[in-house]
């Protein structure tokens, strides 16, 4: 279990935080809501430990691993100038694991994924980088995976097949994080976690 | 017709200079020292044994220069980012030192203790300091957030090292490649000119303007202004095809 408590983050003008006492256990989703500038992002930078000087309280669990997908996976977690197979090995160690991200992508974006392989990453949409970067996140299989906005840039069929995959991976204890303003094309239980500013709870 | 536009306006400044040549020229200017493009053609078509022979010595020299000063500059750049030597001041001195006219002096004020038979290694000297200095700054400026995401995605450091900051670093690279190797050049000239050693192009300029032979001199200037240009394209295409990825994301 993990645990939240009035976590918070200074910027130069304005404070982030999620109020409160939260408490998530495996096998949850998790979406984040909250108006632009809130904190989401922040909020799952601080979860994949990518931030650290953060307020409040934040307990990992012992075996905590997280994999953040950002919002522009081409420029910042894909190696443009390599490959979608090269990014792929790059981001999956193992070969098991490997195979297994190839497997998602095969089935995530069907037979235009081989053709995808051997182009550059700068060519890929950002729906096919979304679906390439869960599948290589699933493959990984960490405690928690974290997605900024990623799943709307998947067309309504692949984001299908995407949250379909997520929700295996939630089922077999792990905890999902999914930051975002649309409704998530989950058809279990989501719990929905909304961010508030500083400058709301002052109003 | 706007590429066509375009490349008839490439043609506008070398038609000018060219022009503006033959008017120095035919006008008298500098007590006629500055002679007719045509006669400088003329003893670069005549004498073209000698100026491909200086021309080969110096292009090897600044080839053997600019190869030791990568060798030795990057990774002695990547040891300045890596370590904390930066603290101690010695990142600044030498940053401070890469300025273009110092460096300049520097082999200059070396070769007047007869080092002239050491021109690679005083060509070579600025070249390492500014692939170090430029290495240690273009890793300093590495994308960090890129680097946090990946560790947090279980990739070694080792691995980011080897595929993630080379290619980081490439535009400073180049760029640094395009300032430095026609300096070198220059200076490879500048210093064999002032020790004419029978060596390279300099030294084909300085014995052409000490026998007054100015269309021979101008032919060496132009020579040089050739290899530069070469150089330059050069580097521009191959900046072109090794960062197609910057400039189509």
């Amino acid at each position: 279990m993990m645990q939240l408590i009035d976590l918070g983050y200074k910027f130069e003008a304005s404070n982030v935080l999620l109020r409160g006492e939260h408490k998530f256990q495996p096998g949850e989703i998790a979406h984040l809501t909250g108006k632009n500038g809130s904190g989401k992002t922040t909020i799952l930078k601080i979860l994949a430990r990518l931030l650290d000087d953060y307020t409040g309280t934040c307990e990992f669990p012992s075996n905590w691993s997280a994999r953040y997908v950002p919002t522009n996976i081409t420029s910042s977690l894909f190696l443009p100038w390599y490959t979608v197979r090269k990014n792929i090995d790059f981001l999956v160690e193992g070969a098991p694991a490997r195979s297994k991200s190839h497997e998602l992508g095969h089935r995530f974006l069907k037979s235009t994924f081989d053709r995808l392989l051997d182009q550059p990453a700068y060519t890929t949409s950002a729906g096919e980088s979304a679906a390439i970067a869960i599948a290589c996140a699933v493959a990984t299989d960490p405690y928690a995976i974290l997605l900024d906005e990623t799943l709307s840039y998947a067309a309504p069929a692949l984001a299908r097949e995407v949250a379909e995959e997520l929700e295996a991976f939630v089922c077999r204890g792990r905890l999902l994080f999914v930051a975002g303003h649309r409704d998530l094309p989950f058809a279990g239980t989501v719990r929905t976690v909304r961010m508030v500013e500083f400058d709301d709870e002052a109003a | 017709m706007t590429k066509l536009l375009s490349a008839r306006r490439s043609w506008v400044f070398p038609l000018c200079a060219v022009l503006g040549w033959e008017a120095l020229a035919q006008g008298g200017f500098l007590q006629g020292r500055w002679p007719s493009l045509f006669f400088v053609v003329a003893e670069l078509t005549r004498d073209w044994q000698n100026i491909l022979e200086a021309t080969a010595r110096t292009a090897w020299q600044v080839f053997q220069a600019a190869v030791i000063g990568i060798t030795v500059g990057v990774p002695l750049g990547v040891l300045l980012a890596e370590s904390k030597w930066k603290i101690g001041g010695l990142y600044g001195s030498l940053a401070g030192l890469k300025a273009v006219p110092v460096t300049v002096l520097i082999p200059v004020f070396l070769s007047l203790f007869g080092l002239e038979k050491f021109i690679v290694p005083l060509v070579a000297l600025p070249l390492a300091l500014n692939f170090c200095v430029n290495t240690a700054q273009a890793i300093a400026q590495a994308n960090q957030s890129r680097l946090r995401l990946l560790r947090s995605w279980s990739v070694s450091y080792r691995t980011y090292t080897w595929h993630v900051l080379p290619f980081e670093c490439l535009d400073a690279m180049l760029q640094t490649a395009r300032v430095m190797l026609p300096f070198a050049i220059a200076l490879h000239i500048a210093l064999d000119y002032f020790l004419c050693i029978p060596n390279g192009l300099g030294c084909y300029v300085y014995q052409a303007y000490s026998y007054h032979e100015h269309a021979r001199m101008y032919a060496g200037i132009l020579v040089v202004g050739i290899i530069g240009l070469c150089l330059g394209t050069t580097i521009d295409v191959a900046s072109r095809r090794l960062l197609k990825w910057k400039r189509d994301m």
